[in-house]
């Protein structure tokens, strides 16, 4: 087999790391395959990520309840709870911000469509280049690094507008 | 090539060698399932879909695209025969293709003809 490895190791962290202090360069792997799993798992780690990996469906969820994670790669087909059941239950749980790239070797546009209802972000094809992954990896810390962000803001500025007194008041 | 870069692909070439291994015993366990396939058996069909499945998304991520596309046309005339849409003597024609492309593509011993079940 060939393999391309043309990308600097650390730079994308850093290009993440860049975008808020508290950035955690976390990502949890989500694929019954180990080997796919493990494949995944060691090309990002080599670039600095932090990667846990699961077996399925049910597993990411127990490990979403126990530590936060902002990027989640999830293959499509599982057993047990497939991918697009797992983002719903993720979406169904508040967990928002979360930024999901569902891997597929599917070219169904329905399918795709079925995705974005469900609240996938992102797609994938397997056969994706590091080049590539890197780029969506860090647009997906960027957007969840923004989503957070907007997040704070929202609430900062309701905050605000409640202790400002009404204009009814002041006459 | 820097230490980082030579670690990873020598963890990327050890996880290759056993994604080769398995395939051959998928390959192997594909062909056995097959007469019963033919015997109209679904949960034979279904372990060669799975197992079409598991190669065809596998064998992309390894880099094997061609064992990637046998794979996966193999794959979707299973899911064809659960239909009743697809012809299950096609099936041995597209296990023996996925097998020849990856002889063709793996190294080390081949898959011997004894241990692939002739159709009935």
């Amino acid at each position: 087999m060939s393999y391309e490895n043309t990308i600097d190791t650390g730079v994308i962290t850093q290009r993440v790391r860049a975008l808020s202090a508290d950035s955690e360069l976390k990502i949890l792997v989500v694929d019954d395959d180990e080997l796919a799993r493990s494949l995944l798992g060691d090309r990002l780690q080599s670039r600095g990520f932090e990667v846990t990996q699961a077996a399925d469906g049910q597993a990411a969820l127990t490990l979403l309840e126990e530590q936060p994670f902002p990027v989640l790669l999830v293959d499509w087909r599982m057993p047990v709870m497939d991918g697009l059941e797992l983002t719903r239950a993720v979406r169904a749980r508040g967990l928002k911000d979360i930024y999901v790239i569902m891997l597929t070797s599917i070219e169904d546009e329905l399918g795709y469509e079925q995705g974005y209802q469900a609240g996938v972000d992102d797609y994938l094809i397997k056969k994706v280049r590091d080049v590539e992954l890197l780029a969506r990896i860090h647009a997906a810390f960027t957007v969840y690094s923004l989503r957070q962000e907007l997040r704070t803001t929202r609430a900062e500025l309701a905050a605000l507008r409640a202790r400002k007194p009404s204009t009814s008041q002041r006459t | 090539m820097n230490t980082n870069e030579q670690q990873l692909r020598a963890q990327i070439a050890t996880l290759a060698e056993k994604f080769v291994e398995r395939t051959r015993g998928q390959l192997i366990r594909m062909s056995e399932q097959l007469p019963r396939v033919i015997e109209g058996d679904p949960a034979a069909r279904q372990v060669i879909q799975e197992l079409a499945h598991m190669i065809h998304g596998s064998g992309a991520l390894f880099g094997f695209e061609s064992v990637s596309e046998r794979a996966e046309e193999l794959e979707h005339l299973a899911v064809e025969i659960a239909t009743g849409a697809g012809a299950v003597d096609q099936l041995k024609a597209r296990l023996d293709r996925l097998i020849e492309t990856f002889e063709a593509t793996a190294p080390a011993s081949p898959i011997t003809p004894d241990q692939t079940a002739p159709l009935k």
